[in-house]
């Protein structure tokens, strides 16, 4: 049983979705943790404004989590602080968790889930789907598991207090970022062999394999190789080559 | 030189939409409507032209794979330059040509965007202020903080507006220079740059090489049976 009404809870996981909203390089999310719990705290501390006010001082400081798993941690702190818990106590659990919320979120959602959802939709324009069909699989797939963890981790958060860390230990989400990873891997290979006969300077119409297999047996184990490089490389020689393009053009017109 | 017009309502829901993937980026849900495969979709359909803007949204997302916001570490913004890519390719001759200088330029808007984002960052820090230390009181960290999202808001309109105007007259020349005879090169380097960047994010997940094969195989297999 939460010590916090319903409505309360509801504000946790709404005001979630903005804990990254005033980010910056002296708190980092650390205002905007304040911001999801206030309701908590409004509520807690309902009758002692000073004492809101100390909490809110205690709260908007420097603080980072991903901001999918933020609510695990603003769920803990909301029951421990409605426990009426040393605020020394919750400093340092904030402090426990900030880390590990950071790197696991990083590892399920940003090096796992996105790209791997992102390479569904491009898998499914590849094959010849219109735009709105791939943005929508893109939407779907990814926010299926965003939105989930923004509940979940609220909920356990409330839930376990203090205890939330070895719910998350038990929770599958590392499994679940390994089966994204594999399914990113075979989508990635998959997508940039479609690519060849989507062709992408063609207005997306479809082509033969064959005038342009030339260009993946050079493009595609180059990609492999460059890797996470691959932005700052590909735009680089693309530009020059543009500009070369540019001269040509100027030239022969 | 003509210029990019656009009706006033367009510009209007243009700017609207600029501001929504600025902020979805990072300080509004992170819904996923900042990714340029959504992001020019958005584009696409308010300016009419949903289909045209494909390649784009396939380029653009491609590039934006190995792009991970992770820390507080310098990355380039997706949302608003691919929302002025779309609606200024779909306003051109949608040529490759035009296809290509308007992913160059988008690619260097992006790191502008990312820059502006930093900036903004350091904004927040005076803007929150206040908000810091003892004697702070709920409703003022409140507002602030929403201030804080709604100048993300306007950094996302003023880039759309900056990138339409700024970006129109030199793609509009690209293109047109690009146009001579050299569109068949424009071709080679978009579908090049496409399977280099789709075969460069396997990379994301370590250790999977095997299945980054069989997943080629499985493309290549599909390629054939078409």
């Amino acid at each position: 049983m939460s010590p916090l009404s319903a409505g309360v809870r509801r504000a946790l996981v709404w005001r979630s979705f903005l804990v990254q909203g005033s980010w910056n390089y002296e708190t980092l999310i650390g205002t905007g943790f304040a911001f999801v719990l206030l309701p908590a705290l409004r509520y807690v501390y309902r009758r002692d404004p000073a004492a809101l006010s100390a909490a809110l001082c205690r709260h908007t400081e420097l603080f980072n989590s991903h901001p999918f798993l933020a609510g695990v941690a603003a769920g803990a702190v909301a029951r421990l602080e409605a426990e009426r818990a040393d605020p020394e106590m919750i400093g340092r659990f904030k402090t426990a968790v900030r880390g590990s919320l950071g790197s696991l979120g990083d590892q399920v959602v940003w090096m796992a889930w996105r790209p791997a959802c992102a390479l569904l939709g491009l898998a499914v324009l590849l094959l010849g789907a219109p735009l709105w069909l791939g943005a929508a699989a893109f939407l779907l797939a990814y926010n299926a598991l965003h939105v989930t963890l923004r509940v979940w981790g609220v909920r356990i958060g409330l839930e376990h207090g203090v205890g939330v860390g070895r719910v998350l230990r038990q929770a599958p989400l590392l499994d679940a970022a390994r089966r994204a990873g594999d399914v990113g891997a075979f989508l990635a290979g998959f997508a940039a062999v479609a690519a060849l006969g989507a062709g992408a300077g063609g207005g997306g119409e479809a082509r033969g394999v064959t005038p342009l297999l030339w260009l993946a047996l050079v493009a595609l184990p180059l990609g492999y190789w460059v890797g996470l490089r691959s932005r700052r490389v590909g735009w680089l020689v693309v530009s020059v080559l543009w500009i070369a393009g540019l001269f040509y053009g100027l030239v022969v017109g | 030189m003509p210029e990019l017009v656009l009706p006033p309502l367009t510009l209007l829901l243009l700017a609207l939409f600029g501001g929504w993937a600025a902020v979805d980026g990072t300080s509004v849900g992170q819904f996923g409507v900042s990714r340029p495969l959504v992001a020019v979709l958005g584009a696409g359909l308010i300016v009419g032209e949903p289909a045209a803007v494909l390649p784009l949204a396939l380029l653009l997302e491609a590039a934006h794979l190995s792009v991970l916001p992770v820390g507080a570490a310098r990355y380039p913004e997706s949302g608003p330059p691919a929302v002025v890519g779309a609606a200024l390719y779909a306003a051109g001759p949608q040529t490759p040509g035009a296809l290509l200088s308007t992913l160059v330029l988008v690619l260097a808007l992006e790191w502008l965007s990312g820059e502006s984002i930093r900036w903004l960052r350091s904004v927040n820090i005076r803007l929150l202020l206040p908000c810091l230390g003892r004697g702070v009181r709920a409703g003022l960290l409140e507002r602030r903080h929403l201030l804080a999202i709604a100048a993300d808001f306007a950094r996302g309109m003023l880039l759309l507006l900056a990138g339409l105007t700024l970006l129109a007259p030199p793609l509009h020349w690209a293109a047109g220079v690009w146009g001579n005879g050299v569109d068949p090169l424009a071709r080679a380097l978009l579908t090049m740059f496409l399977i280099f960047m789709l075969a460069a994010s396997a990379r994301l997940f370590t250790g999977r090489a095997r299945l980054f094969v069989v997943g080629a195989a499985a493309g290549l297999l599909v390629q054939v049976l078409r």
